[in-house]
């Protein structure tokens, strides 16, 4: 039997990025891994929307389709364009608030809503 | 914001991650190197004293020059092993799965004169403890007035090593998976307070994905995690003190704490150098208000084991275990308290009785009962596990699913859980996040 070989280290940072394949498995060396998630779409269930401004106004939740924006205040949550917010992102996406100061944008549309003692609402949204 | 200039100490290592099912082996120069990265990404002065073995010195040299390091010294040669880490499990989602090769075999000499030279600086000094003799390293600096930091780690150095210093250190950094924590875990957390003054001005106690608290004189300041997808654990910790020891002097403890615990996470999320960096930045051009405001996760280890988890599994002594046993180690390695009804209270047969079969429902009822959460193992379609699933949904307790072998399809099975995978790291995450929500509501 063979033997696989690292040939060497693969975190220079100023090394371009290199598909290598070890052992039958395939992945990348090099300094960044091409991938930005301030580039990236997400799904998120967002948080808090009883104690959202836009349930305070409506009492029910907005319908699916509906388009939103991403915005960061004390925490990222998601607003109805041009109307009052519906909830909080959870903790995970802490992440877009060094996007949106790097001057990303984010915009989307409600892709789910379940009615229940707590209201699940969904939000797809994506890098403008 | 300014950043304090940072001698980092330490010893190098070669961090070699195993391939798993679905990615290759990866190489990359690890042990004190990882606080290197974190000083490198957010653009403070650093420099380097290291133990090394004398091959790996080429290969840093060309590190240190794309990480902007400022200086470096070799303070000792280490002989008779390789300084290879061998890491199994990179994301700490239970014990730590490392091998350090030969550790037992290594020798280390120390060149006193080059850590003189080199601390002959005005500078904050970090080091990371590993297998060198750390009592003859606080010997060298005891002769100096420089500020000293000790993230104790998980190598071999005792509390009492630190005394070499012959003053307080200016921090001591423990994390819960150090082996000096054993002895300070049953009596926290005055175990740590006990601590301040006489080994150090400050204490930080990092507590995995479940934050962090600095003791200092009677007063704790507390931060909570941050979560990205977790891709590694290795050097993680390394990252949070560099942070917070650079950046404290000008912002102060909480928000150096929690500029520490956000970029801790950035660097668990990726194990490309230049990924991470452009995610610092991007946290560094959050002011201290803003971080601090964010979110995070908390949850004390002393708080864990008060929340106890159901365990819902077709836990039968003839079924393939194996998966509930790795769940439940790595929950206990994070001070969980899981809770196993079948082994607790009993595993039903066709020959008992009724008034037997109710006994066993009922014990069943009770723990499901005194339960916070239920974590469900997804091993078959076992009807018991499906009907605990819903019970515990249905009565407001966070619902979690580990499904090993990828096999749930079932709607309700999919879309009921907070969280459903088959990656023992994300339910961990899961555990966290549902117990620390808990916790901070009563």
């Amino acid at each position: 039997m063979g033997s696989a070989g690292s040939a060497r280290f693969s975190d220079y940072p100023d090394k371009p990025s290199q598909k290598v394949v070890s052992g039958g498995r395939h992945g990348l060396s090099g300094g960044t891994s091409g991938d930005d998630p301030c580039d990236r779409a997400f799904s998120a269930v967002l948080e808090d929307f009883e104690q959202s401004g836009y349930f305070k106004s409506h009492g029910i939740p907005p319908v699916v389709g509906t388009e939103i924006v991403v915005e960061k205040d004390k925490r990222v949550f998601a607003r109805i364009r041009g109307a009052e917010s519906i909830g909080n992102l959870p903790t995970r996406f802490n992440y877009l608030a060094g996007c949106m100061a790097f001057g990303r944008t984010y915009v989307g549309r409600v892709s789910s809503v379940i009615s229940g003692p707590i209201t699940k609402i969904t939000i797809d949204a994506a890098p403008q | 914001m300014i950043s304090s200039p940072v001698v980092l100490i330490g010893e190098l290592i070669v961090d070699v991650t195993l391939q798993t099912a679905s990615a290759p082996t990866k190489v990359r120069m690890g042990g004190v190197f990882h606080a290197c990265r974190g000083a490198w990404a957010i653009g403070a002065d650093w420099q380097l004293g290291y133990f090394s073995p004398s091959y790996l010195v080429p290969d840093l040299a060309e590190l240190m020059s794309s990480h902007a390091a400022k200086g470096a010294a070799k303070i000792g040669e280490i002989t008779g092993a390789p300084s290879v880490m061998l890491i199994g499990d990179a994301t700490e989602s239970g014990p730590q799965g490392y091998e350090h090769l030969l550790r037992d075999h290594a020798e280390y000499s120390f060149d006193q004169g080059a850590l003189k030279e080199l601390t002959d600086c005005d500078a904050e000094i970090l080091i990371i403890a590993g297998n060198f003799d750390l009592r003859s390293v606080l010997q060298v600096l005891a002769d100096t007035e420089l500020r000293v930091h000790v993230d104790i780690g998980s190598g071999p150095t005792m509390l009492e090593d630190l005394k070499a210093l012959r003053r307080p250190l200016s921090t001591l950094f423990l994390s819960t998976s150090s082996p000096a924590f054993s002895a300070l875990a049953p009596t926290l957390p005055d175990s740590i307070h006990q601590l301040v003054d006489k080994l150090a001005e400050k204490v930080i106690l990092k507590e995995n994905r479940g934050g962090a608290r600095l003791f200092f004189r009677r007063s704790v300041v507390e931060v909570g995690s941050q979560r990205r997808a977790t891709v590694h654990s290795v050097g993680v910790g390394d990252v949070f003190d560099v942070v917070y020891v650079t950046l404290a002097h000008d912002i102060g403890d909480e928000a150096a704490l929690s500029y520490a615990s956000w970029l801790a996470a950035e660097y668990a999320g990726t194990t490309f150098p230049a990924d991470f960096r452009k995610a610092a930045e991007r946290a560094l051009m959050l002011k201290p208000q803003e971080i601090l405001a964010l979110p995070s996760i908390r949850l004390p280890w002393e708080a864990r084991p008060s929340y106890p988890i159901y365990i819902a599994a077709p836990d039968f002594d003839y079924v393939n275990r194996a998966p509930i046993d790795q769940l439940v180690e790595c929950l206990r390695y994070h001070n969980f308290s899981p809770r196993l009804p079948i082994r607790e209270n009993g595993q039903a047969n066709q020959n008992m009785s009724v008034a037997e079969k109710q006994r066993l429902f009922e014990a069943d009822m009770a723990l499901l009962s005194e339960c916070s959460v239920l974590v469900a193992v997804n091993l078959f379609e076992d009807p018991g596990t499906m009907i605990e699933i819903g019970l515990a949904a249905a009565a407001g307790k966070p619902t979690i699913l580990y499904d090993p072998y990828a096999k749930a399809q079932n709607v309700m099975l999919t879309q009921l859980p907070e969280a459903v995978s088959e990656s023992l790291e994300v339910i961990v995450t899961a555990v966290f996040d549902s117990i620390s929500r808990v916790w901070s509501t009563q």
